[in-house]
């Protein structure tokens, strides 16, 4: 067996060396970016034309139809649902290549779990790229005036970025359990490259799930995809009490499922993991 | 001559061993091929979600947008199958040092990189695509001249090689920039292909067409079959893929200049 470890109990001294161990991964990861940062900001620029494009396009759909509120819920939705969803990682391709190159085979020996490896490298790395976004859609923002609207309420800042975070961490149980998948399968490039595509459409990058026809977007709204790319940007546009909570504990149990999906992919990867390279 | 007839061979070559790599793994091959055939899914939601909420848009009833849909499906189909793993790859040649053999290879270095593998499952978005336009074209009760649809590959081929090039060159400064990755950008700012320039006003019709020129690749060839497609529009399209192909070809040389090796 490669990993047999023993689990030892969390102490308030573990605790600590376990959160050290992690930050310092982050802070890793954080100064690894900074070195990139004209390469992030150029990212941001390219990220925000096709957010733009479909504002563009709704707008002209909207406006045809003489209707300003429609045309304030879409810029919003579209400028922030596009933020958003552009800070969510893919992890699938981190896993791909760590699998295919071997690297995993160093990580799995590490004392340190692998999942959370991985998962907080990205999140330091994010953060950093975050802080160097947030001016140009900023500035989008301002560009696209009384048309963009913000929540009056400070308490739905803290809700979107709760439902964020939970959405991010939902999105990395999906994604890395389907970069699992390389064990099996050595060239899935196609199918995760579909699946960040699909995901996104699924979820409501594409089209607002309310805007959906023929009630696709009710069937939608109860998969997983809706809470990783839409539900953020609902809240910071405005829904009842009912709703938010409503789609808050949605999002918690797709959350739970995705990690006993993941827990169980995990223990079939290691099984099955062969070491190529290396 | 002999040139092309030994590139023709080469490129042969890579097909027949793509092809036995993919039947190494036929279960994951239908699987690929069918998860691909969904992929029109999204462009009908797309689509239906537009035509909801208006009868025109913008002189485009949704009959007419159905083929520009198709159209984008095909040229897609066409650069995933021929290109995508290749360029996808070219960043990782970069950092594994692999790029240091590929020079070496006597064959040009740019056909290279760019035609080493094919994915076969891509080539499924293509079915569906050809089904759209012609749902398109049966349900709008459209009638097309014969030539049209002689020089509708003409037009399919400059909006694979707009889209081909534009990659590449975006995907060049990993050569300064071993980090940089801009397969996920490429395949954002590609997705632009789904819309028509016409379709917006002013700047950003300006900036599809001239700047990001992914407005044109699947417009071209869908306005040729609607008849909608002028001189200057047909001409631009094939300036752009020529010019495209012409400067990713002299930024990839002078990219090569500018490489040091990354395997020691």
């Amino acid at each position: 067996m490669l990993v047999n470890k023993k689990i030892e109990p969390l102490t308030p001294w573990r605790w600590r060396f376990v959160f050290r161990r992690y930050w310092t991964l982050c802070k890793v990861a954080f100064q690894e970016r900074m070195e990139y940062r004209w390469n992030v900001l150029f990212y941001a620029m390219l990220a925000l034309l096709p957010v733009m494009v479909g504002i563009y396009l709704w707008t002209t759909i909207f406006n045809n139809r003489n209707d300003p509120q429609a045309v304030k819920y879409i810029t919003t939705y579209y400028l922030v649902a596009g933020f958003l969803g552009w800070r969510i990682a893919q992890y699938q391709w981190t896993i791909m290549f760590e699998i295919r190159e071997g690297r995993m085979a160093t990580g799995l020996l590490r004392p340190m779990s692998y999942p959370a490896k991985t998962f907080w490298f990205e999140v330091g790395g994010r953060t950093w790229s975050t802080i160097i976004t947030i001016p140009v859609f900023v500035l989008a923002a301002i560009f696209l005036g009384e048309n963009f609207r913000t929540p009056e309420n400070g308490w739905i800042w803290l809700l979107v970025l709760l439902s964020f975070m939970l959405a991010y961490v939902l999105n990395f149980f999906i994604t890395a359990s389907l970069g699992l998948l390389t064990v099996w399968q050595n060239q899935p490039e196609g199918f995760f490259a579909l699946y960040g595509f699909g995901s996104g459409a699924l979820g409501g990058t594409m089209v607002p799930l309310a805007l959906m026809p023929g009630g696709i977007g009710d069937i939608l709204q109860w998969l997983p995809f809706a809470y990783i790319y839409s539900l953020p940007a609902r809240i910071f546009l405005g829904i009842s009490a009912e709703q938010l909570a409503q789609g808050l504990a949605v999002q918690v149990v797709w959350l739970v499922i995705a990690a006993l999906f993941f827990k169980w992919m995990w223990q079939k990867a290691i099984k099955g993991f062969e070491v190529y390279e290396g | 001559m002999r040139v092309i007839k030994r590139y023709v061979k080469l490129y042969g070559s890579f097909v027949r061993i793509n092809l036995m790599r993919e039947m190494e793994a036929r279960g994951n091959f239908v699987a690929s091929c069918l998860v691909i055939l969904c992929f029109p899914m999204f462009s009908l939601i797309f689509v239906g979600a537009i035509f909801s909420q208006t009868k025109n848009l913008n002189g485009w009833s949704v009959n007419q947008y159905l083929v520009l849909v198709g159209s984008y499906m095909i040229v897609s189909s066409l650069v995933f199958t021929i290109f995508f793993k290749n360029v996808f790859e070219l960043p990782e040649y970069i950092r594994k040092g692999q790029l240091d053999f590929i020079l070496l290879k006597p064959v040009n270095n740019q056909f290279f990189v760019s035609a080493r593998y094919v994915s076969f499952g891509e080539m499924m978005q293509g079915i569906p695509g050809a089904v759209l336009i012609f749902v398109g074209i049966s349900g709008g009760n459209l009638s097309i001249d014969w030539w049209r649809w002689l020089l509708y590959p003409v037009f399919v081929v400059c909006g694979v090689i707009i889209a081909y090039s534009t990659w590449f060159i975006m995907t060049i400064p990993c050569i300064w920039w071993i980090k940089m990755d801009f397969a996920e950008f490429f395949f954002n700012l590609f997705d632009l292909g789904r819309y028509h320039p016409d379709m917006f006003g002013g700047f950003a019709k300006t900036i599809l067409t001239f700047v990001i020129p992914f407005g044109v690749v699947a417009a071209t060839p869908a306005d040729l079959l609607l008849n909608r497609l002028g001189w200057l529009s047909a001409i631009w399209a094939l300036v752009l893929a020529g010019g495209l192909l012409y400067i990713s070809h002299r930024f990839w040389k002078f990219a090569q200049t500018r490489y040091f090796g990354a395997s020691s």
